[in-house]
């Protein structure tokens, strides 16, 4: 691996600390692994190319294996966090530095309760409800026949999980309802992370 | 054995002042005679080292207790479980797609069990149902204690016939009616010292063996004979219960035995490394997922409330009640222990009238009854205005929830309106 080739420049590195969550060893790892995903020729300015999705899901923390996935929700935490305007899913290196600073042991639970909304609400309305309680419930128990719940369990899990969360009993779980179920779970900040 | 006239038991302290400048010889200890020093009152010294460290030691597990207590406890967050669950499960620093695929089948059988719990409750049992659950639970109490009440009235057979049998006994345990048979025949203190000591060190031994046996020799088996890919499974609670089992004995045995918890600090040390090597070479982990800060606040509190509590009575009943052995330890001759403190009041209030008024606090505060019913008072009032505090704020989280629901009411209704007023509108343009 070149070494000098492939190294941030130090005003970046600086910016890119004051902005994300993450240290100065954990934003140079993460070089080292986004400019991996590039072919050799575009490393140098790997601050600035997009690296399309199909590359992204190569990273062993997103990596879909040959029967299943590993992480189900890696499309999901792809749309999110791109900023592409043609809608293709490609991710830049600040993209990703964004994504891994969300995901990182320093973000605050405002910020991650933000993002994990964002990532389950499948359909992008801004609110959580039914068929995507059904979705992520789905992606939850996995993609096995005898894995998944049967539709009466479905029905009643979802009808529960509303009872529960909507407050203002609109049948959709908004932003505000969702950080509240959050902030009752002590274990989400530790589970909601990825180390590179 | 040997350890007997050493400085682990309580009978080797000696009950005299060391280094007294008006005594005629030095008594007992192994310090080098200097010119100028201090004089060290063995007795008071005992007495105030374990009073301290078990004051110290309360006061550190009640801060682990009200720290662990606030991460795991939130007001009125007893209901709404599944949504935690669907919300908060998912582990995303997983990536191993063996442990993925675990994480999968835990979450949904989580999930079924909750909601079969759930339709339980909604649908409760029938009469018969609940008297033959009900009957169940009874035999299986009945049975357990039953064994246990077998198995202690068995030992106090059996150490009755040691006792005839004149075999050098090691089952003391009738440390308080003093009919024991141990090898310092004159010094209880240091019996029922030897005896934690022994616990103790049967506890470490029977430890390794459950680690070899268990998890190494099982792997083993299940590798090389079963040809499966299962590795035994690690029991987080059997093995905090008896770390639990462990620090206890070590809390009931410091008055008699001053240096045991050097024995178990050494043990413990020992104990995690060996664990720790055979957890990563021969375990899995354990297929019911473990809710760690709901768990450790659990143990925490079984370790403050019967063990350590427990451990505590039974020191200062020894302390305030118990008459020492005449012939060995720091407390020879004295009606209890206790009198330690008394005497050394009386001596500080002879030899300085100025702090006449620190004698007072033994005798009006601590052994006048009144003062204690006055704080035990106190601490209930306290408690039950806390209970009322909580149950108001259930109180006020239910209202305001019912004014939330009732303002989203109010907001589609006006929503309605307006769009009927619109389309109204639009019809007659």
């Amino acid at each position: 691996m070149g070494g000098s080739s492939s190294l941030l420049p130090q005003e970046a590195l600086g910016e890119y600390q004051e902005l994300t969550f993450l240290n100065k060893q954990e934003i140079l790892l993460a070089y080292k692994r986004f400019s991996e995903l590039l072919p050799r020729e575009q490393r140098e300015n790997a601050c600035s190319v997009r690296v399309p999705k199909s590359q992204i899901l190569t990273l062993p923390e997103l990596r879909p294996s040959p029967s299943r996935q590993a992480n189900p929700f890696q499309h999901r935490i792809c749309h999110v966090f791109s900023t592409s305007e043609d809608g293709d899913d490609s991710m830049s290196f600040e993209d990703f530095l964004d994504m891994l600073s969300v995901f990182s042991d320093a973000a605050t639970s405002d910020i991650k309760s933000r993002y994990a909304f964002r990532i389950f609400d499948f359909d992008d309305d801004g609110v959580l409800d039914g068929k995507d309680l059904e979705k992520l419930v789905n992606c939850l128990t996995g993609q096995g026949e005898e894995a998944r719940l049967s539709s009466i369990e479905m029905e009643q899990l979802i009808r529960n999980v509303l009872e529960e969360s909507d407050i203002d009993k609109d049948g959709t779980i908004n932003l505000s309802e969702f950080q509240h179920v959050i902030s009752r779970s002590p274990d989400f900040v530790s589970s909601f992370k990825i180390v590179l | 054995g040997s350890f007997t006239h050493s400085l682990l038991y309580y009978g080797y302290y000696s009950n005299t002042t060391l280094n007294d400048p008006s005594a005629s010889s030095p008594s007992g200890n192994t310090s080098p005679p200097r010119a100028t020093q201090l004089p060290y009152n063995m007795p008071l010294a005992y007495v105030f080292t374990i009073g301290a460290s078990f004051f110290a030691t309360c006061i550190l597990l009640m801060y682990s207790i009200y720290h662990s207590f606030g991460k795991s406890y939130r007001v009125g967050s007893s209901t709404g479980v599944l949504a935690i669950k669907v919300f908060c499960a998912w582990d995303f620093k997983v990536v191993q797609r063996r442990s993925v695929k675990l994480q999968s089948e835990n979450i949904c059988t989580q999930l079924k069990e909750l909601l079969a719990e759930q339709r339980l409750r909604s649908c409760p049992l029938s009469l018969p149902q609940r008297l033959r659950h009900i009957t169940v639970l009874l035999l299986a109490w009945l049975l357990a204690l039953g064994t246990v009440l077998g198995c202690v009235v068995a030992v106090y057979y059996f150490s009755e016939h040691m006792h005839a049998a004149r075999a050098s006994a090691w089952l003391c345990y009738q440390w308080l009616s003093r009919r024991v048979v141990c090898s310092a025949k004159e010094c209880w203190e240091t019996c029922v010292g030897q005896d934690l000591y022994r616990f103790v060190v049967m506890d470490f031994i029977f430890t390794l063996l459950d680690t070899g046996f268990g998890e190494l020799l099982w792997r083993l088996i299940l590798e090389k004979k079963l040809k499966s890919k299962q590795k035994p499974e690690f029991d987080i609670a059997r093995n905090v219960l008896e770390l639990i089992y462990g620090q206890t004995l070590t809390w009931l045995g410091v008055l008699f035995a001053p240096l045991l918890p050097a024995v178990q600090v050494l043990k413990l040390l020992l104990l995690f490394y060996i664990k720790k090597t055979s957890l990563m070479q021969n375990c899995q982990s354990p297929s019911k997922p473990w809710q760690a800060s709901h768990m450790s606040t659990v143990f925490i509190t079984l370790l403050f409330f019967p063990s350590f509590l427990g451990a505590a009575v039974f020191v200062s009943y020894t302390i305030w009640s118990v008459k020492p052995s005449e012939t060995c330890g720091p407390f020879q001759g004295l009606q209890t222990i206790y009198q330690t403190l008394k005497v050394w009041v009386e001596l500080l209030e002879e030899s300085n009238p100025n702090i006449a008024w620190f004698s007072w606090i033994p005798q009006y505060l601590v052994e006048n009854t009144i003062f204690l019913f006055f704080l035990t008072g106190v601490v209930l009032a306290i408690i039950y205005l806390n209970i009322h505090v909580l149950r108001g704020q259930h109180r006020i989280i239910r209202l305001l929830e019912e004014q939330i629901a009732n303002e989203g009411e109010d907001k589609r209704f006006l929503i309605r309106k307006i769009r009927s007023i619109y389309e109204h509108k639009e019809h007659c343009a």
